[in-house]
């Protein structure tokens, strides 16, 4: 009677192996919805190893498996950027004809959301466009979103306007020494300047400049710079310094406003000497009004790029810190999701990525397998 | 850099698996609480225990004037790297004042102030990338004494130095050359 039954099993057993599968499509691709979740992270790899060959890989930090949605190349220190008023992104690059040589071409190119694919491109004429370790300011829209400005660097700086409805280069405009883009929510925008100011760019409807003019010395290069890594809540830029101040600008209106700065540190975080230090060392969750800067302590000369052990959270109403995350990993980037319960990504000591819960501080998952070499920025779905 | 001393551990594991997360925590542990006045990598520190120029695969090199110059040009704690950010030339084929084969050295690059242990003086380094190749991807190091945000684009050594450069403004690697002694003025 055993024998018989275990026949029946194996019977069983066998029947269920052997089930065909069906026939499966060739070719078969992915897409992506036209709106990304606001759980979704764009981390920007500039490749550092071989940085003709870098990329922006799309993560869903919510996800615990297949949180890897997509790729986008990029070549030598590009600049990225995604709209938030149609379905596309952009990517700031330079080519060789013959890959490491022959012509320079640089261009503009848009890929669209739901296949990550190109479509379309504008060539930016002169080989000017600026060559740095990524930063988000290389970047930037104005005008809603009409115009795209490029940061270029030659030394001489200036910035390639283009409206990108039209994908049509518009005008150069000089900026007289001064770097970044920093845009107002009008069609002007700041640089900073080596005097300490900032340079403030108003631009017509063709790009072309109408009026530019510096606001007055705002903080000191000599004793404690600011970074050039600013977060932004609620049209107000917060620049952090080496020694742990915040420098605020007010970039509502087509002229900035210098905001009186404060102190990320209170008395006992002086005599450990916390500063902040990293890449990305900022971030903001704006429906909260909470700015996050990546911290460590024991704070010298040259640790400003160096990460940190623990992110700092504070309320810029009351300019008052609120919180602290402990990181599990050294902290070299970091960027908080938008939504009611966001989530923190940071890139590590390793050059992976860690999630953290804003809400607990409480780690959540690591995303590694070599899914980026040195994801040095981090843009969160907006 | 305490993240790039992860870096160098991530990308020479395949050589050294004798390097654990754990070992490696601790050395940057142990970096945090000593507080040095000058980031020394772990790769750094492996050198000072014998263990080479302290990038794993590489041997140890001396300057032309060891006495004078003293030191490992390709070691990240070679005491002209203190505001060098990328690959050691002394590593890809070129020595700390010269490029590699085939490739071209920008004469427009940054700068940095720093102190020769053997006569104590000050001198100005020029960081000269070498370009017109990929990424040498060797002896990568990045110290950042005295280094500035780019708006004080000279220096600040995040740009790429291969700027200008009329073949080519790939980035391959940097050299470190004296230009001068500091004075109080400069």
């Amino acid at each position: 009677m055993k024998r018989a039954i275990l026949g029946l099993m194996l019977g069983f057993t066998c029947t269920v192996s052997l089930a065909e599968l069906p026939v499966e499509t060739i070719p078969n691709v992915e897409t992506l919805p036209a709106s990304y979740p606001d759980t979704w992270v764009y981390a920007h790899d500039t490749n550092f190893f071989s940085l003709s060959d870098a990329k922006v890989v799309l993560i869903d930090v919510a996800a615990e498996n297949r949180n890897y949605k997509g790729s986008i190349p990029s070549s030598h220190f590009p600049s990225f950027l995604a709209a938030t008023t149609r379905p596309e992104v952009y990517v700031a690059e330079s080519l060789y004809s013959r890959r490491m040589r022959g012509e320079r071409t640089d261009l503009v190119t848009n890929y669209d959301k739901v296949n990550l694919a190109p479509v379309g491109e504008v060539v930016l004429p002169g080989a000017k466009r600026g060559m740095i370790v990524t930063h988000k300011n290389t970047l930037q829209f104005l005008d809603n979103e009409k115009l795209l400005l490029v940061y270029n660097f030659t030394p001489s700086t200036s910035v390639s306007v283009v409206n990108i409805e039209n994908r049509a280069f518009l005008a150069e405009v000089g900026i007289g020494g001064c770097v970044m883009i920093y845009p107002s929510q009008q069609r002007s925008f700041g640089s900073l300047c080596n005097d300490n100011t900032m340079l403030v760019t108003h631009l017509d409807e063709k790009g072309m400049i109408s009026k530019q003019e510096r606001t007055p010395a705002f903080f000191d290069a000599d004793t404690d710079p600011i970074f050039a890594k600013p977060a932004v809540i609620d049209g107000v830029y917060y620049f952090p310094s080496f020694k742990g101040m915040v420098h605020p600008v007010d970039m509502n209106a087509a002229d900035p406003g210098m905001l009186d700065a404060w102190s990320l540190l209170q008395e006992q975080d002086r005599q450990e000497n916390w500063r902040p230090g990293g890449w990305q060392i900022t971030t903001a969750h704006e429906a909260s009004g909470r700015l996050f800067v990546l911290m460590h302590p024991d704070g010298e000369d040259g640790s400003h790029k160096g990460g940190g052990t623990e992110v700092w959270v504070f309320d810029v109403d009351a300019k008052k810190r609120v919180g602290r995350i402990v990181l599990k990993e050294w902290g070299v980037s970091i960027e908080v999701t938008k939504g009611e319960h966001p989530y923190l990504a940071v890139t590590n000591g390793n050059m992976d990525m860690d999630v953290y819960s804003v809400d607990t501080g409480e780690w959540l998952r690591f995303i590694g397998g070599r899914a980026f070499e040195t994801p040095f920025i981090l843009h969160a779905s907006r | 850099m305490y993240w790039l001393d992860k870096i160098t551990e991530k990308f020479s594991r395949q050589v050294a698996n004798n390097t654990s997360r754990r070992h490696l925590l601790k050395r940057i542990g142990l970096t945090l609480a000593g507080g040095a006045a000058v980031p020394l990598l772990p790769v750094a520190r492996a050198a000072d225990t014998g263990g080479g120029s302290g990038y794993h695969g590489v041997a140890p090199q001396t300057s032309d004037n060891p006495a004078a110059d003293p030191g490992d040009p390709a070691s990240c704690d070679y005491w002209r790297y203190c505001a060098v950010d990328g690959f050691l030339c002394s590593c890809c084929g070129g020595t700390h004042v010269s490029c590699p084969p085939g490739t071209g050295m920008n004469p427009m690059t940054w700068i940095g102030t720093c102190k020769n242990p053997a006569d104590n003086l000050n001198y100005i380094i020029s960081y000269n990338d070498c370009c017109g190749k990929t990424s040498c991807s060797r002896c990568l190091c990045n110290n950042n004494v005295g280094d500035t945000p780019p708006y004080r684009a000279f220096s600040n050594n995040d740009i790429n130095w291969c700027v200008g450069m009329e073949n080519s403004t790939i980035y391959h690697c940097t050299t470190a050359i004296i230009l001068g002694v500091a004075t109080e003025t400069n």
